[in-house]
């Protein structure tokens, strides 16, 4: 399929966008999950999750390539019009349900830090605003807000590590790999979710200008992140105790709270803000994704879905529960596992087998 | 005066349209002058002209006096010292001419033959000192409300052929003179073509100032953020055209339109250059901070003391609680008054006489100041900082933008009272989006995103002269290079001078 050059990106751009993908509620808590068997080692796990994106990025590369399109395109070269549409729309629904995992998990972390008594609706339907803002402007005001999400907040999140490691314990981390392969697989998958939102890829290659050239910065881009969490990982475990990293939730935001400067304190209230900025650009990307997809698929106005997914987001928010809410966190796990780093492969070698016999045929 | 002889005119050939009777039709105004030169027949010359709008001094000593002997038009038209004039039998041209200032000469009355001579009063106001752009040093001199003298500033900076003017007449009624100046070679002729077509397609009775003209053709009429720069100085235009910009010039007003611009370029004072590059971009720095100061100062107050003061470290919050003891209102009102307050007297400055300015000081310093606080009715810091952001504004070189930039807080403020510092980040989250959607002139409004290396060099920095480079991406010029070939820093001829 091509596109108008006009609403292509350059292939730098890729780094921010794949990194605004992966950066989302996760990091704030996900120390706690990955060392709830693995321990201290857990870090390590994070790098081996950081090395199985790397080769799914490389995975959907070879396969957009090949089909020179979104996934829409792919499925309905592989299985036809009826059952590709069927399977493209399992994914824009994923796309959505990651969205909204997202959205409820930062409206959970503003009404436990900052506004106990705000109604989830409200929270909700004033994010969607801005995403629906950021969403109608085309793709280009997406990667755009991506950009600014990673220069603006993130240089400054990483130099506040500087504050907990002037209380850490090195010695934590030591003996180094003293768990089984199996707890270290359990901390692999636990830190997927966290690593999860690469998969937007499969709707946004064909706004890249220059696919080719884009790689690196993608693999770039993922190399940063897995750096960055094994960074907050390791910082989280250096600071806690075994015991205080399994009571705690937000093992980062509680980090951030030690920070003391003469004219301020409390920091997490500003960090939770500034927040903000960071998950609205994922949620723009992912709702962005998803309502493309349903565009591409039903051939009707982006708008109209992007309205339908908001209006049903909105009304999730409020009448969702805490069962509820774990059920949905583990099912958009379950489903990017099964999905992505299972489906997907398979896919590449349909497409591969179906091209080579067109080709001898 | 008026001529009664108009009968055997209608009789010798009915007027097929109005204009065709020019001389009846003019004459409904009181101002309007038809008249003959002499008495005697045998030197009869008609003369027609708006006395409103001619310079009697040309009229009595450049024209008059070849009037005297019997010459026909033709022959007049090659005596006569005057740099415009035009020999027609159009109507509708010498009704035109006539409205900008010409005298219709004709030989008789009936006559369809008309020698226009121009003896326009073009008396304005002299060049004087930029007024709303001042700068300490460096040029001072800024536009006035008269286009061909504003041309005449820009042409003697720069004297080269590819400076390029096209004219244009806007407005039903005002029928106002635009002219759109670009560099010939530089400007991208895409932009060229977009502002051209834009300023053709505008339709509106009258066009009294160039900011009409530039809020019809901007991108995105609905933005708070000026998708042009309006300046009346003179180096900033010229410096303009050189990297590739388009400017658009009206008559009748002395403010310049500059597009496509960014944001950044709002913060640039044509100052910067003429001090070293280092102080050049601290006051640069400094205008960025400022802008942020005045944006983000009383809604932080308000999200702070209504929500988070657990934020502020305990000597400093009972500093700030300790100010505010005896109000009795919520920051947020306490904030949103004071803002209003300070928004009136700035209003009530602007349009005082000048003579009675210096009462409103003291109005604005001592009772708004002082006062209130003793009354109780604000807090010392909250004046501090209200006080602190006002000043802050005004650091903004282009003056549209300060007043985006002031009005730009008081939605913040409603959204940090509703939901805290959350509010603030919200507020700042939609103008970045904002932000990113705009674009002037189809170009990016934002020059942050996409980034371009040709940014640092004279946009968010400004480097030395000798390493400006390049003319800015954004614009596309047709001139990618700037003709940049300054010398370095001397070396050391040894080491160290020894």
């Amino acid at each position: 399929m091509q596109m108008n050059k006009r609403h292509q990106v350059s292939p730098y751009l890729v780094f921010f966008i794949v990194y605004s993908s992966q950066v989302g509620v996760g990091i704030l808590g996900f120390q706690r999950t990955i060392a709830a068997k693995a321990g201290y080692d857990a870090w390590i796990g994070v790098i081996l999750a950081g090395c199985l994106v790397q080769l799914f990025i490389w995975i959907m590369f070879k396969l957009l390539e090949k089909a020179d399109g979104d996934i829409v395109d792919v499925h309905s070269k592989v299985f036809g019009n009826i059952i590709g549409n069927f399977f493209s729309f399992i994914i824009m629904i994923y796309y959505w349900l990651a969205s909204l995992s997202v959205l409820l998990g930062f409206i959970e972390i503003i009404q436990v830090w900052m506004f106990p008594t705000l109604p989830s609706w409200i929270l909700c339907s004033i994010i969607l605003v801005l995403v629906y803002y950021c969403v109608s402007g085309g793709f280009r005001a997406v990667v755009g807000i991506s950009f600014l999400s990673f220069i603006y907040p993130q240089i400054i999140l990483i130099v506040l590590y500087i504050f907990p490691l002037k209380a850490a314990h090195f010695s934590n981390l030591l003996p180094i790999m003293n768990h089984s392969f199996l707890d270290m697989l359990d901390a692999v998958k636990s830190s997927m979710y966290t690593l999860a939102g690469t998969e937007t890829l499969l709707m946004f290659y064909p706004f890249l200008r220059d696919p080719k050239s884009s790689k690196k910065f993608a693999h770039l881009a993922v190399l940063f992140t897995t750096l960055l969490y094994t960074l907050s990982s390791i910082v989280s475990f250096t600071y806690y105790s075994e015991r205080q990293l399994k009571e705690i939730i937000w093992p980062e935001l509680t980090l951030i709270k030690i920070i003391r400067l003469s004219y301020l304190e409390r920091f997490e209230y500003l960090y939770i803000s500034m927040y903000l900025i960071i998950v609205t650009a994922l949620i723009a990307l992912l709702l962005w994704c998803s309502t493309r997809g349903l565009k591409r698929i039903f051939k009707k106005k982006q708008k109209n879905y992007l309205i339908i997914l908001s209006l049903i987001s909105v009304v999730i928010s409020q009448l969702i529960n805490e069962q509820w809410k774990e059920a949905l966190d583990k099912y958009v796990t379950q489903m990017n596992l099964w999905i992505f780093y299972g489906y997907i492969p398979i896919l590449l070698i349909i497409l591969t087998i179906l091209r080579r016999r067109k080709q001898n045929g | 005066m008026t001529p009664k002889a108009e009968q055997p005119d209608k009789e010798a050939g009915t007027p097929k349209s109005e204009d065709q009777n020019w001389l009846q039709r003019l004459s409904k105004s009181n101002d309007f002058v038809h008249k003959h030169t002499s008495i005697k027949e045998e030197k009869p010359f008609w003369l027609s002209y708006y006395r409103t709008l001619i310079s009697s001094d040309i009229l009595h000593q450049d024209v008059l006096p070849f009037l005297q002997e019997n010459l026909s038009l033709q022959e007049l038209k090659s005596i006569i010292p005057v740099q415009e004039i035009i020999f027609t039998k159009d109507p509708k041209e010498i009704i035109q001419n006539l409205m900008r200032g010409f005298l219709a000469l004709q030989r008789h009355e009936q006559d369809k033959e008309c020698l226009l001579i121009n003896i326009a009063n073009s008396k304005f106001r002299d060049v004087s000192v930029a007024m709303m752009e001042s700068s300490a040093i460096g040029p001072q001199v800024g536009f006035i409300e008269e286009l061909d003298t504003n041309l005449n500033l820009i042409r003697k900076r720069l004297p080269v052929p590819e400076l390029l003017v096209i004219e244009m007449k806007v407005g039903e009624l005002s029928k106002t003179n635009v002219a759109v100046i670009y560099m010939d070679g530089i400007a991208d002729p895409e932009n060229v073509n977009t502002v051209v077509q834009r300023i053709n397609d505008v339709q509106y009775d009258h066009i009294q100032d160039s900011a009409y003209l530039s809020s019809m053709i901007e991108d995105n009429t609905n933005s708070l953020f000026p998708q042009s720069i309006s300046t009346e100085r003179v180096d900033r235009v010229a410096a303009g055209l050189t990297e590739g910009k388009i400017i658009i010039a009206v008559d009748g007003s002395p403010n310049l339109v500059l597009v496509p611009v960014t944001l950044v370029e709002s913060f640039i004072a044509m100052e910067d250059y003429s001090y070293s590059w280092i102080i050049g971009n601290f006051f640069r720095l400094i205008r960025f901070g400022a802008m942020f100061i005045s944006g983000l100062a009383s809604p932080l107050y308000v999200a702070i003391m209504t929500y988070h003061y657990e934020l502020i470290p305990a000597p400093l919050l009972e500093t700030l609680v300790g100010s505010r003891v005896n109000v009795p209102f919520p920051p947020f009102l306490e904030a949103l008054m004071l803002e209003i307050m300070i928004e009136m007297v700035k209003e009530a400055g602007i349009r005082l006489p000048f003579k009675i300015g210096q009462s409103l000081g003291v109005v604005g310093g001592i009772v708004i100041g002082q006062a209130v606080v003793e009354a109780g009715l604000t807090s010392n810091v909250l004046l501090i900082l209200v006080g602190l952001g006002t000043l802050a504004s005004y650091t903004a070189p282009v003056y549209k933008f300060s007043n985006t930039v002031r009005f730009f807080k008081f939605p913040v403020i409603i959204l940090s009272q509703w939901f805290g510092l959350l509010g603030v980040f919200l507020g700042f989250q939609f103008t970045a989006i904002h932000l990113i959607r705009l674009t002037s002139l189809g170009r990016p409004y934002l020059s942050m995103y996409p980034i371009r290396s040709t940014s640092f060099q004279d946009l968010w920095f400004r480097l030395p002269f000798s390493k400006q480079k390049e003319n800015p991406t954004t614009l596309r010029p047709q001139k990618k290079r700037k003709s940049t070939g300054n010398r370095e820093n001397p070396e050391p001829a040894n080491d160290f001078y020894e």
